[in-house]
């Protein structure tokens, strides 16, 4: 009788906590591996033979496309370069240097991966090719819900987004060396409902 | 040999247990069997950890294999959509929800797949049109990236490629026909996989011209040598 009952208490403890502590370490192990500049993070193993058991895991639980590792490396930020989220109703400035690529995309994109709809004719997006470059060659880009001049990607809806930026055909994409990149700083210029 | 002594012990321990049957012992017993109880539940719970780490990405039906299979048969060449939030605009109610079935899809390029079989022979994927820039690659059933290339890459920027396990390029490479000459042939270390085509848009102008070259992509078993068309 007492055997049955610590037995049934190690079922319990071995199926119970190995099933919450793989679920949680799913869920909560998006740091392993990744390689993080400024406010920017990417994973470059991710969808390859060499990526962790972990990553494998969580990539067949939400079953993204990934890239390929010879086809480019994408950057994330869900904070600008303060540490703060990056909400919809601010305005922000991006500036700095990026990656040489042969082609990279700028996209705000909701928490789960929806593209945000800013409306009509407005820029949701931005490719490395309509860029408008200074005369020394650098950039600035702006993200708002209003328009501004020059480089301006709109922001809609409210709460909060995340940035992903793509960078395709880049000898960056090779897993080593990417903690040296530069990546542009996203500086928050002020707040629409602040 | 050893039966001897072991039974002989039991027999001499029990009833000098037995004819000492003290709280105390009980109750530690008790708690003796509880850590016992414990420490086989956290290795349990250890390896149960492990083998669902491993197991998910063979189990998973939601991978994205498992999303591909739901948008449309093997071998067909399917779209897609960047998920978008609440439809607006014309182009999010275009192709039904089905088709934006992914996140975190790039909207600057056209994005097809096709999912192929290698189990009767090698398959070509290839687009009898040219594109400014295009991006491919292959994973296995599991979501692995078992091959990535780019218009750079490939002979003239023609996106064309042969893929088979090992034996199936090396046989076809023995019989090579003048018509397959272009195809960069693929070795493949799995018998199911599937293919993503990004494309890019550079301009809104330039999308039709970009959608006629991912229409055009073609994904099919290789036609044998021997019955050329």
């Amino acid at each position: 009788m007492r055997f049955i009952l610590f037995l049934l208490l190690s079922l319990s403890i071995a199926l119970g906590l190995g099933a919450a502590s793989a679920r949680w370490a799913l869920e909560q192990s998006a740091e392993i591996g990744t390689v993080r500049v400024g406010a920017w993070h990417a994973d470059p193993l991710i969808g390859s033979v060499e990526a962790d058991p972990y990553a494998k895991a969580r990539l067949a639980r939400t079953g993204n496309l990934t890239l390929g590792i010879g086809e480019g490396i994408v950057f994330r930020a869900e904070t600008d370069s303060d540490g703060l989220r990056l909400r919809r109703t601010c305005r922000y400035r991006l500036e700095g240097a990026l990656p040489v690529a042969q082609v990279w995309s700028l996209v705000p994109y909701a928490a789960d991966g929806r593209l945000l709809q800013p409306g009509e004719g407005r820029p949701g997006w931005l490719l490395s090719d309509s860029l408008l470059r200074d005369e020394s060659n650098g950039f600035t880009i702006q993200l708002g819900p209003r328009a501004a001049p020059g480089n301006w990607l709109a922001l809609g809806g409210t709460g909060d987004f995340l940035l992903a930026l793509t960078l395709y055909d880049t000898p960056a994409s090779a897993s080593s060396g990417l903690s040296d990149l530069t990546l542009p700083r996203i500086v928050r210029t002020d707040c629409l409902d602040a | 040999m050893r039966r001897v002594p072991s039974s002989a012990l039991s027999s001499s321990d029990r009833p000098a247990s037995a004819t000492r049957p003290r709280l105390g012992s009980s109750v530690l017993r008790f708690l003796l069997g509880l850590a016992l109880a414990v420490i086989i539940g956290l290795v349990g719970a250890a390896i149960v950890h492990i083998a669902v780490v491993l197991l998910v990405p063979s189990m998973a039906d939601n991978n994205a294999w498992g999303r591909l299979s739901r948008i449309g048969p093997m071998f067909e060449i399917v779209r897609i959509e960047p998920l978008r939030e609440g439809g607006s605009g014309p182009a999010a109610q275009a192709t039904g929800s089905e088709r934006q079935d992914f996140a975190f899809i790039d909207p600057a390029f056209v994005t097809v797949s096709c999912r192929f079989s290698l189990a009767d022979g090698p398959v070509r994927l290839y687009a009898d049109a040219e594109t400014d820039f295009w991006s491919a690659s292959i994973y296995s059933r599991e979501g692995d990236n078992l091959y990535s290339i780019n218009n750079r890459a490939a002979v003239e920027g023609l996106f064309d490629l042969l893929v088979g396990t090992p034996e199936q390029i090396l046989e076809a490479r023995a019989d090579v026909d003048a018509s397959d000459d272009t195809a960069i042939p693929v070795g493949l270390p799995v018998e199911e996989g599937y293919l993503t085509l990004r494309a890019l848009v550079r301009e809104e102008s330039a999308r039709p011209l970009v959608e006629a070259f991912t229409r055009a992509v073609v994904c099919e078993p290789a036609a044998p040598a021997a019955q050329p068309d």
